[in-house]
């Protein structure tokens, strides 16, 4: 039997019934994944032999009657950030060539727990730092980047060699590849899910959440990701709900703010009309939306530049006197160049920081406020491969970089979740994607308007052909 | 139009600043990194024209050691 098209939901249903076996739902992952390996490059290792084992002993779980929950059984992936006892966590980086983790990480242990089969580890931009993924291709065009940094798990779910799968978000590096490659992704709110045993880029901006095929597998896999972890000092400890309760609900009368500022300053055409097209059909489907001007737009930028310099340059501090010139380029000198931004600077950074949060929660107030807002995920779809800029309508250029990570960044630096969805194919069959970004734990409500937004259109109808 | 800009780091700058901290770059490295360099510090000077107040920085430090602890 083909999987391929199943969703997380489907193939749990059936393994349920008893209509799919664990052996057989990995076998079918594990062939599709060495297939499109030698054109995609999404890992860093596949892990066939423990994900077979692991399958068995599902399959015997499940047919015992001991079935722990609709993540049982089902093959997902894990962004090479995330210690995993016994393999290496190499961050794609030759500098972490000796890295072995002793332990699983918090989300590694969670979905072992669930009764996940974790099939392989993916490739990531190096340690995180950057939007493009080099390692590894778009499943869509094998000639554009898949997006970053969690491009590994991008490309090997859109292209079905797994359900879902664990990335990192620290200026959009989940929702980035999950728009460019066509799948959902969801940063949920800094603190909901524990980053203990995962490699650092940036303390204050990181967060960890899960790509999928459909939102309510991206709300399956928050429910186990999800939860409060002392070890992390982020962590929140806030009760997690079963994601999936009224994410059908639909969202008459939710009031959605669509912004006039920022988002769709600078944007490719093609894209534009497709989020535009998505907002129309929200408010058809009985949303209220308003148009938002969102708070401080000019500092984002220099806010999360100067937050994430500093951090990933102090994690890295040793390394980088010892092993400088194993690092790739473009990391290399984003770390050296950290090293000299002063004290003062990082700190007013935290502080505008907080002023915006404020503006934001002030644009959200329950009762009087929106409830979401909703933007374009990506200002374009995935850039060619060595692209370094794209040029805007109004002639301007922006580095793939900047355009990238400004469309993200406003969620890392209030910490609110937000989801991506697909929202079509723009120029060269590309896909794109919508954000729903929510108030504070609020995930539930973003997957309900992700969700409806989703059963309003067909895209998950398509898939790569690698 | 803010008044606290810092003058544009030359190479020899950004290797004095490298020096300063303890990371050693060579000429070339100093170069290839004068650009960025120059590029964050006008990010991070733009901020100054934010009026801030009293506004204490956003962190994650908690004292209590574990949930529960006095």
């Amino acid at each position: 039997m083909t999987t391929n098209m199943l969703s997380m939901t489907e193939a749990a249903a059936k393994l349920r019934a008893g209509e799919l076996s664990p052996v057989d739902l990995t076998e079918d992952c594990l062939g599709r994944i060495h297939a499109n390996e030698p054109a995609l490059n999404a890992y860093v290792t596949v892990t066939d032999e423990l994900a077979m084992e692991t399958a068995r002993t599902t399959e015997t779980e499940i047919a015992s009657g001991n079935l722990r929950g609709p993540l049982h059984g089902i093959p997902v992936c894990i962004k090479d950030l995330c210690d995993m006892a016994g393999l290496p966590t190499t961050a794609s980086s030759k500098v972490r060539h000796d890295h072995f983790a002793e332990a699983d990480s918090a989300v590694v242990a969670r979905l072992k727990g669930a009764g996940a089969v974790i099939v392989g580890k993916t490739h990531t931009h190096e340690f995180a730092y950057g939007i493009s993924t080099p390692t590894t291709r778009n499943p869509w065009n094998t000639n554009h980047i898949p997006g970053g940094s969690s491009g590994g798990t991008g490309a090997t779910v859109a292209a079905c060699g797994c359900f879902a799968g664990v990335g990192s978000d620290t200026g959009g590096s989940i929702r980035i590849p999950a728009a460019l490659c066509g799948v959902v992704g969801l940063k949920p709110s800094y603190g909901r899910v524990s980053r203990a045993g995962v490699t650092s880029l940036s303390w204050s901006l990181d967060h960890v959440g899960p790509l999928a095929r459909t939102v309510e597998d991206a709300a399956l896999m928050l429910g186990v990701l999800a939860g409060y972890d002392a070890r992390d000092p982020a962590s929140v400890d806030v009760p997690v709900p079963d994601y999936t309760n009224g994410i059908r609900d639909g969202i008459a009368g939710t009031r959605i703010g669509v912004p006039t500022n920022y988002y769709f300053d600078h944007m490719d055409v093609d894209t534009k009309g497709l989020v535009e097209a998505a907002i129309e059909q929200l408010r058809a489907a009985g949303a209220e939306i308003l148009s938002v001007e969102l708070p401080m737009v000019e500092t984002y930028m220099a806010v999360q530049y100067g937050l994430c310099l500093p951090e990933a340059s102090a994690y890295h501090e040793k390394t980088l006197r010892e092993r400088a010139s194993i690092y790739q380029d473009d990391v290399r000198s984003f770390l050296e160049a950290g090293e000299l931004i002063p004290a003062t600077d990082y700190i007013r950074a935290l502080r505008v920081r907080e002023k915006i949060k404020q503006g934001w929660a002030a644009l959200m107030t329950p009762g009087t406020g929106i409830d979401a807002v909703v933007a374009p995920t990506v200002p374009a779809p995935a850039a060619a491969l060595g692209q370094d800029a794209f040029t805007w309508p109004d002639g301007s250029e922006e580095t793939i970089t900047n355009a990238y990570v400004r469309h993200s960044c406003p969620a890392n630096l209030t910490g609110l979740p937000s989801i991506t969805v697909p929202c079509g194919y723009a120029a060269a069959d590309l896909p794109v994607g919508i954000q729903i970004i929510g108030r504070p734990f609020a995930e539930a409500d973003i997957l309900r308007i992700a969700c409806a937004y989703e059963s309003l259109t067909n895209w998950r109808q398509r898939a790569p052909d690698v | 139009m803010n008044e606290h800009r810092r003058p544009t780091p030359t190479p020899d700058a950004v290797a004095d600043m490298a020096a300063a901290v303890d990371l050693r770059i060579d000429q070339g490295r100093a170069e290839i990194l004068q650009p960025m360099v120059s590029l964050i510090f006008d990010l991070c000077d733009s901020l100054k024209a934010v009026d801030l107040g009293e506004i204490s920085p956003a962190l994650t430090f908690k004292c209590r050691a574990r949930e529960g602890d006095q």
